[in-house]
């Protein structure tokens, strides 16, 4: 009773007309960015993060971010789909069946069934998020210090060790996001860190700043040095819903990739990516012919699509209920709450139940939004390719720019900006993953302000954590994940299948 | 060598942590403790690259003599050739557009930009230039100023 009240009240604040604009707004725009090469959610949420300056309202400001996250989502889709360029990382598998159909002339149907997944996995992951987001919240209310440090440092731990990139570089890049959340006033004794005495450092970087540097301006500096021009779009698209015998091909690959999706999204450091990876093995497994994968298979554009999209959504859940990001995207929507002066956590159902519940009805309503959005209108989005990288690079960076000095009103913003863009840059040189990086910046505070907690707590000594059930199931969840992670690493490289 | 970079700055943190910002007791950690760990962490996990990397060149160099798959170098010479004529003077602007921002104001400092982008990253002609920058600066300056009502300087030498 308690949830559709709950519900009912968040359906009031999302379809007040300003609210829907915004939902719209963001789905439009998410996918409008999200249909551009290279720039993936992170990064198009990391662009746009100063269009939620002027709105004054925390809810209208995280449902127009979540819109440009499930947007943007979409949008990766279309490309991979029509031009075998994937606008996101966890539609990289949706290029291998989904531009095999629209080379045989198929675009229309593998567009059409990627939407219609996506919106049937995505409403899924909603409706699950209803149903188990307020338990969670109840449960963590009882969390003290010493299980938010745990929380949060076993979240850190699984965004780089199940992300699927190096271990060790994923762990550079905690340490690294972590010291440079330690920049500026210590909230406890009072000292500056690493300021050097540089009056804006006092008050640290500001994250804004931090992520549009390494994802935007880090992704034009290396496309600038790319010789790869977009090609001119001549795929025909043509019918875009699915015959029934491509919805009978199709139907358990969604219901697979949703669940899979679902509880992939859930794990810090699992998201997008790695289930829509998982849900093409899976699919190619379970198949009878799975020599069709590779040259067209509906069920390989299918599951994929649904999973990586029941994992967007699902990826809400240890946001809203524990305000622990589980990945980088997410990072940048609890960045945004802060700004507005909400906390992500436990407490936001019941300090914030309009937040709450009017992002989860604003996602139903968004998903509706961009079935429409999508299915007629892909052709346009496809025109958005037709803009040149010279027009586009230089807006981009003025908006950057523009944007982070409009957060403090100093330049010093903008030449931080600068500053990391080019060690995004060279993050793309060395093949660092700068996701970890942005969630160790998030979650710093966080982690460090818990571990003094605890230490005060048990009089400084460690041992706090060792008799904590929560900190010991975390961990004991971490090490099972990880065994898995590396049997799996080991099985691929000294058998060389799966 | 990043790795070796990375070495010496976790020295340099574990270090700052320790002399300066001081890493308090157990019962109250200073403002060094974390700091101080992070230092170290990067320290250690800076060994374990380097000697990943030296493992790693060491396979590519013995597949490379096995199969003959070395970089071209006409690649490599044309990847610093973009680096030289496009991504340096890109970056160059957008610092001379950041030095600039405050002293002329917003409006003529993201105009100079558009124009430096068009001419010197893009080569395009002047009659391209003058549209595409009046277009771009004209479109950013209704974003900011009007529809998102930012507050951006107009310049020094205007007051």
């Amino acid at each position: 009773m308690e949830l559709f009240a709950g519900l009912l009240n968040g359906f009031s604040v999302a379809l007040t007309p300003i609210n829907l604009i915004f939902a719209f707004f963001g789905a439009l725009l998410g996918t409008a960015v999200g249909v551009l090469p290279g720039l993936g959610p992170a990064a198009t949420i990391a662009l746009l993060l100063p269009a939620t300056y002027a709105i004054s309202s925390p809810v209208t400001a995280i449902i127009l971010m979540a819109g440009i996250f499930y947007g943007s989502m979409y949008g990766g889709s279309t490309t991979s789909i029509l031009l075998n360029l994937p606008g996101e990382a966890a539609s990289v598998v949706t290029c291998i069946d989904g531009y095999k159909m629209a080379q045989k002339g198929r675009a229309g149907a593998a567009l059409g069934i990627a939407a219609i997944g996506s919106f049937i996995a995505g409403t899924a992951g909603i409706v699950g998020m209803t149903l188990f987001a307020p338990i969670i919240a109840k449960f963590a209310l009882s969390f003290g210090p010493p299980e938010k440090f745990s929380l949060a440092v076993v979240g850190l731990l699984m965004a780089v060790t199940l992300s699927g990139a190096n271990v060790v570089k994923g762990l550079i890049m905690m340490a690294l996001g972590l010291l440079l959340a330690s920049i500026g006033l210590d909230p406890i004794s009072g000292k500056t860190r690493f300021s050097f005495g540089v009056i804006e450092l006092q008050s640290g970087f500001d994250f804004v700043t931090l992520a549009m540097g390494i994802f935007g301006l880090g992704e034009i500096f290396s496309g600038l040095e790319s010789t790869v021009k977009s090609e001119i779009v001549t795929t025909k698209v043509g019918q875009v819903w699915p015959t029934l015998k491509d919805w009978a091909a199709s139907r358990m690959a969604i219901l697979r990739g949703t669940l899979l999706g679902f509880f992939i999204g859930v794990i810090p450091g699992g998201g997008a990516v790695i289930s829509s990876l998982v849900s093409y093995a899976v699919e190619k497994k379970v198949s009878k012919h799975p020599e069709a994968f590779g040259q067209g298979a509906i069920e390989g554009v299918a599951g994929p699509e649904s999973a990586n999209n029941a994992a967007s959504s699902s990826s809400f859940i240890p946001l809203l209920t524990l305000g622990i990001p589980g990945n980088a995207s997410i990072a940048m929507i609890f960045a945004a709450l802060l700004i507005k002066g909400v906390t992500p956590g436990p407490f936001l159902i019941q300090e914030h139940p309009e937040v709450f519940w009017g992002v989860i009805a604003s996602m139903y309503l968004g998903n509706i939004m961009l079935l429409i959005l999508n299915l007629p209108l892909v052709g346009l989005w496809v025109q958005l390719l037709r803009v040149p990288f010279g027009i586009m690079a230089p807006v981009i960076l003025l908006f950057t720019a523009i944007g982070s000095y409009s957060i403090q009103g100093q330049v010093f913003d903008i030449y931080s900006l600068i500053g990391f863009g080019l060690f995004g840059y060279l993050l793309r040189k060395l093949h660092f993953e700068p996701g970890p990086l942005v969630l160790a910046f998030v979650l710093g505070p966080l982690v460090e302000g818990a571990m003094r907690q605890s230490l005060l707590m048990s009089s400084g000594s460690f041992s706090i954590f060792l008799t904590r059930p929560i900190f010991l199931s975390l961990i004991g969840l971490f090490l099972l994940l990880a065994f898995g992670q590396s049997m799996v690493t080991i099985r691929k490289r000294f058998f060389k299948k799966v | 060598m990043a790795s070796v970079i990375l070495i010496i700055f976790g020295l340099f943190v574990a270090y700052y942590s320790y002399h300066t910002l001081k890493l308090g007791i157990m019962i109250s950690p200073g403002a060094g403790f974390l700091p101080f760990f992070v230092g170290l962490a990067m320290m250690i996990l800076g060994i374990i690259w380097f000697f990943l990397t030296l493992l790693v060149k060491e396979t590519e160099r013995s597949k490379e003599k096995e199969d003959g798959s070395a970089q071209p170098e006409e690649i490599e010479a044309s990847a610093s050739n973009l680096i030289l004529s496009r991504l340096l003077p890109g970056i160059l602007l957008i610092i001379i557009y950041a030095f600039l921002f405050e002293r002329i104001g917003y409006f003529i400092s993201t105009l100079l930009f558009m124009v430096g982008w068009q001419k010197v990253v893009e080569r395009e002609s002047w009659q391209k230039t003058a549209v595409i920058s009046l277009l771009c600066a004209g479109g950013l300056v209704t974003l900011f100023s009007y529809l998102l009502k930012v507050y951006l300087p107009s310049g020094s030498w205007l007051s």
